[in-house]
């Protein structure tokens, strides 16, 4: 629901000091709203960097960020203002829990925004049911939970304060496959009901390849490759150079062409990697 | 060659809970071998490991770990050197300012003399390729170091042992790499017998042996190629199999190339 676009974006931290480091430099890219994108780079690659830009979290050594056309760093105000629009899911949320109950907790946000007690109610139990927390946990202490279910809560803290771009930085890092698959798919039930911006920071290429509509990869602080999963894995010796790994479709598919089986088109998923079997006449 | 570590019926609940956590586990394990155990969130496989040096001990049935039975009190010391644990989170495992410190810790605490402490300080250090890290400050080092510098900190107790309980959970997939490479070595090129506990399913095609949990019980155990093969009964489990399995498993070839290479001669062979 709100569009973001970035201009000229570097951060250099601790600058004049002998550990003066520059995480981006010189970042520019539009993000249209509604649009699903997956960030992918190596740990350090200026990433994290990046999204904590996008709601004011750090202020740019350079360039501007813009949110439905504002510059959110233009005063004080505006860079209060873009915390409610822009949510961003740290990894390990659920550190992050500290109220006494789950509802408590979910709470928070909204009861920041200054918002009456019933929009807060309801905003709490629909954050609650998109991301799969049942009623019956609302009033147990957020302690208590599993730590998948602790998760989906520290998910919904951020999803109640309804943001136009929701930001996750790892949601799935640490959970197991049922848990990672399961907060994908709360994820994506956010986002096709609510019509939000969503971008997520993700190591699982094949979560990534499979769910966005766009990937962006930064690599040492520069954007790298950026478009849609076709074009990305259409160039997956790419993806290797810089070190990063490729989907387990993808992967065989080019050992599969090196062996001469000519494979066509980008193969990221197992339904594509079928196809394309089948389109050789292996099946 | 009597096994290392061998579980006779054993059963667990937790003081007042209500469900059994392991349901008669029997299990042997030789000595130098590299065994992964996979299983999703509550399917027991931590509460194994804490099986294997005596943290938790059985309510019913016994755990042999080198004869040792672990619920024998007295033998706690010489148990906890024989089994060496390291766990999820590497910032909790880390007790010094220093890395070779950090190292250190565990052989000065069993009385090693200075020179041997020395030795075994930097032989364990080298052994995980963290030997140039010995002077940093454990708190700036990546997690998959991080890791790699508890595992040290492990083995320069010199356990016949090593029990890992999701190590890689927090790492990124450089870290991840680092990790299992490590242990890999420890087990191929030390003879340590390594146990890997993990939901990543790629962490396992290395291990001799892969045992997989549900709901307290082992419901696959075997090499990894023949318990990948299980395409089913992996998918009821909630876990994956990798790519190479599904695909020959859908294409009705045999499924026991785990590796893209292999695999993929498999498919181009059956073109031909």
């Amino acid at each position: 629901m709100s569009e973001l676009r970035v201009e000229a974006l570097t951060h250099t931290y601790s600058a004049g000091t002998p550990f003066e480091k520059t995480a981006i430099e010189n970042i520019s890219l539009t993000i249209p709203s509604g649009q699903f994108v997956g960030l992918l780079g190596h740990t350090g690659s200026g990433k994290s960097t990046f999204i904590q830009h996008l709601n004011a979290l750090l202020k740019p050594t350079g360039g501007t960020v813009y949110v439905d056309g504002e510059d959110i760093n233009k005063d004080k105000k505006s860079r209060r203002a873009v915390k409610n629009k822009v949510g961003l899911v740290f990894q390990y949320p659920e550190y992050q829990l500290f109220e006494e109950t789950v509802f408590a907790d979910i709470a928070f946000g909204p009861r920041n925004m200054g918002l009456e007690k019933a929009e807060i109610e309801q905003r709490v139990r629909e954050a609650a049911h998109f991301v799969g927390v049942e009623e019956e946990l609302m009033e147990r202490s957020p302690l208590e939970l599993s730590g998948g279910q602790k998760r989906r809560v520290a998910i919904a803290g951020v999803i109640a304060m309804r943001p136009g771009i929701l930001i996750l930085d790892e949601p799935t890092a640490g959970l197991d496959p049922a848990g990672c698959r399961q907060i994908m798919d709360n994820i994506c039930t956010y986002r096709r009901e609510s019509g939000a911006t969503v971008i997520i920071v993700s190591h699982n290429m094949d979560d990534a390849a499979r769910l966005t509509e766009r990937l962006i990869v930064f690599d040492h602080g520069h954007i790298a490759m950026d478009g849609s999963p076709e074009e990305i894995f259409s160039k997956p010796e790419k993806l290797v150079e810089i070190g990063l790994a490729v989907p387990q479709a993808t992967r065989l598919a080019m050992a599969l062409r090196e062996k001469g089986v000519a494979l066509e088109g980008a193969v990221f998923t197992h339904g594509q990697l079928m196809a394309a079997l089948k389109g050789v006449g292996v099946c | 060659m009597e096994p290392i570590i061998r579980f006779e019926n054993v059963h667990f609940t937790y003081p007042e809970g209500e469900r059994e956590i392991l349901c008669g586990i029997d299990l042997e394990i030789d000595e130098g071998s590299f065994v992964a155990v996979l299983g999703h969130n509550g399917s027991g496989k931590s509460t194994l490991a804490k099986h294997m040096n005596a943290i938790l001990v059985p309510t019913e049935g016994r755990v042999l770990v080198a004869g040792l039975d672990t619920a024998d009190e007295d033998k706690l010391l010489e148990l906890r050197r024989t089994v060496g644990m390291v766990f999820q989170n590497p910032d909790n495992q880390i007790v010094a300012n220093v890395v070779e410190d950090d190292v250190a810790f565990a052989p000065e605490n069993l009385g090693v003399p200075p020179k041997e402490i020395r030795e075994r300080v930097d032989a364990a250090l080298k052994q995980v390729g963290m030997y140039d890290f010995r002077m940093h400050a454990p708190h700036l080092l990546s997690g998959g170091q991080k890791q790699r510098v508890a595992i040290a900190g492990v083995i320069a107790m010199q356990p016949r042992v090593l029990v890992l309980d999701e190590p890689t959970a927090m790492l990124d997939p450089q870290g991840r790499r680092e990790v299992v490479q490590t242990v890999t070595a420890l087990c191929r090129e030390k003879g340590m017998t390594v146990v890997l506990i993990t939901h990543h399913m790629e962490e396992c095609i290395g291990a001799d042996r892969l045992i997989v949990m549900s709901n307290g019980s082992i419901v696959a155990d075997g090499s990894p190629q023949a318990v990948f093969s299980q395409v089913e009964l992996m998918e009821r489990e909630g876990l994956d199999v990798p790519e190479t399995t599904r695909v020959l498993h859908e294409l009705g070839l045999p499924t026991d190339a785990l590796d893209p290479e292999t695999c993929a001669e498999r498919i181009a062979a059956r073109l031909r």
